[in-house]
């Protein structure tokens, strides 16, 4: 909460995050251009080989580059086809992991969408039974599923005891609207195992509701809870917090509040957009509820 | 003295530490002022330098591999612990100057100042020995 790093993986706010990435990410905090492994050469093969892998290809890639903590193996930086490899479990199980694709050539080309969003919701499942590891699948459940430049994006996040872990710990797919194909997918780097996701609280949402407001009051702010965005019982990193969005009244001023769930201790930060997206879609009756989705 | 000791006794022994106490431990240990860093890395010495911070599980148990191994080090070998959240100038040139881009990743740098290898995430206490080792005898 609250990092500035530029190294940290879990800066990317997951608002949209696959198709920053499709879009060309470099110019975000949680991505870099041109990295080098060559200091590595081991994992440096074993990164190119699934990659190559994955696409069916023995050709060498252009460069790599990092997004969102992996690592991104440019075959064609120009059409924007590569592969994302998650290389940080190689020290301990030996082997790397793709943990995303994305080909631009297979965005839509202005034509209107013609598959249904039950189509789409389709083939992002799709995908997400064949890509995700069962072991990382157990942990994701369906977010959202929106219309977003001529694709759907589909989106999952990681649950621990049903709290949602924020952070980038998602997986996203974008399915072209017209054609179906898939445009391309990545899926985030769980952080912490859940067996050390500590969920037992000593504070109640409407205890956590009157200090977050006694603290937006005491900072002599003139932010009020805004109710559209349920508070929400959330995970950053290993512990849980309560979040809330405090704005101004003209909603121009957004402020994230979190209250931890057993210090009770209030943070108030600048607006958080992946948490408003994940409060937004877990309210009963969102917009953007994906199709079939229990939740 | 090499170092494959020392582990062995860290995962024998020692019970594995909280990752709370292990965060309080990173916080401690954390170089203060990174330019120290810059400094050895040019001081006809090998280095090892760990990247981590207090949220992410593998930069944890990083931590409590490079607690063993500061308590008995080859004889020469300087260790140091960089925090990227401190983003300081000088933290911010050492995490340039070695491409680190994500925690935990631990840099090795040979007594010529180069980089003799770069290992991303978490990593086997047998692996990060022999690296050491080798570094040690360079």
């Amino acid at each position: 909460m609250g990092r500035t790093s530029r190294v940290s993986r879990r800066l990317i706010s997951v608002m949209g995050s696959l198709l920053l990435w499709a879009a060309g990410a470099a110019a975000h905090g949680g991505a870099v251009e041109n990295i080098d492994l060559s200091a590595s050469p081991d994992l440096e093969r074993a990164v190119i080989q699934a990659a190559q892998q994955y696409l069916g290809t023995t050709r060498p890639p252009e460069s790599f580059d990092h997004v969102n903590g992996k690592v991104s193996v440019n075959f064609d930086r120009s059409a924007g086809v590569a592969v994302l490899v998650d290389a940080l479990d190689y020290g301990r199980s030996g082997r790397v992991r793709v943990f995303g694709f994305k080909d631009e050539r297979r965005f839509p080309k202005g034509a209107a969408a013609r598959i249904s969003r039950a189509e789409a919701a389709t083939r992002a499942r799709e995908v997400f039974e064949r890509e995700i590891p069962a072991e990382m699948r157990a942990e994701l459940s369906p977010l959202s599923l929106r219309p977003l430049s001529g694709t759907y994006v589909a989106k999952w996040i990681r649950k621990v005891g049903g709290a949602p872990i924020l952070g980038n710990e998602t997986f996203e797919v974008a399915v072209n609207g017209v054609t179906g194909e898939v445009v391309g997918w990545e899926l985030g780097i769980f952080d912490f195992p859940s067996r050390v996701i500590d969920l037992v609280l000593r504070v109640s949402a409407d205890a956590a509701r009157r200090r977050a407001v006694n603290a937006v009051q005491e900072r002599g702010l003139l932010h009020a809870l805004i109710t559209a965005f349920p508070i929400t019982l959330v995970v950053h990193g290993r512990e849980p917090y309560y979040g809330m969005v405090f704005a101004t009244e003209d909603s121009r001023d957004r402020r994230y509040v979190t209250v931890h769930g057993r210090g009770g201790q209030v943070q108030i930060g600048p607006r958080n957009v992946e948490f408003e997206e994940v409060a937004e879609a877990l309210r009963p009756g969102a917009m953007g509820a994906f199709p079939g989705s229990a939740e | 003295m090499r170092l494959g000791l020392v582990f062995a006794g860290l995962l024998l022994s020692s019970p594995t530490a909280s990752l709370d106490e292990l965060a309080l431990r990173l916080d401690a240990l954390a170089v203060r002022d990174a330019r120290v860093v810059i400094e050895a890395t040019g001081a006809a010495q090998p280095v090892v330098i760990l990247f981590a911070d207090r949220y992410c599980y593998a930069c944890l148990q990083m931590v409590e591999l490079f607690v063993a191994l500061r308590e008995r080090p080859p004889q020469g070998l300087r260790l140091f612990l960089v925090d990227p959240q401190r983003a300081d100038p000088a933290t911010a040139l050492l995490l340039s100057r070695y491409g680190v881009w994500a925690v935990p990743t631990t840099v090795l740098v040979d007594r010529s100042g180069r980089v003799a290898r770069k290992l991303y995430g978490y990593q086997k206490p047998s692996t990060l020995t022999e690296e050491v080792d080798r570094l040690a005898e360079r």
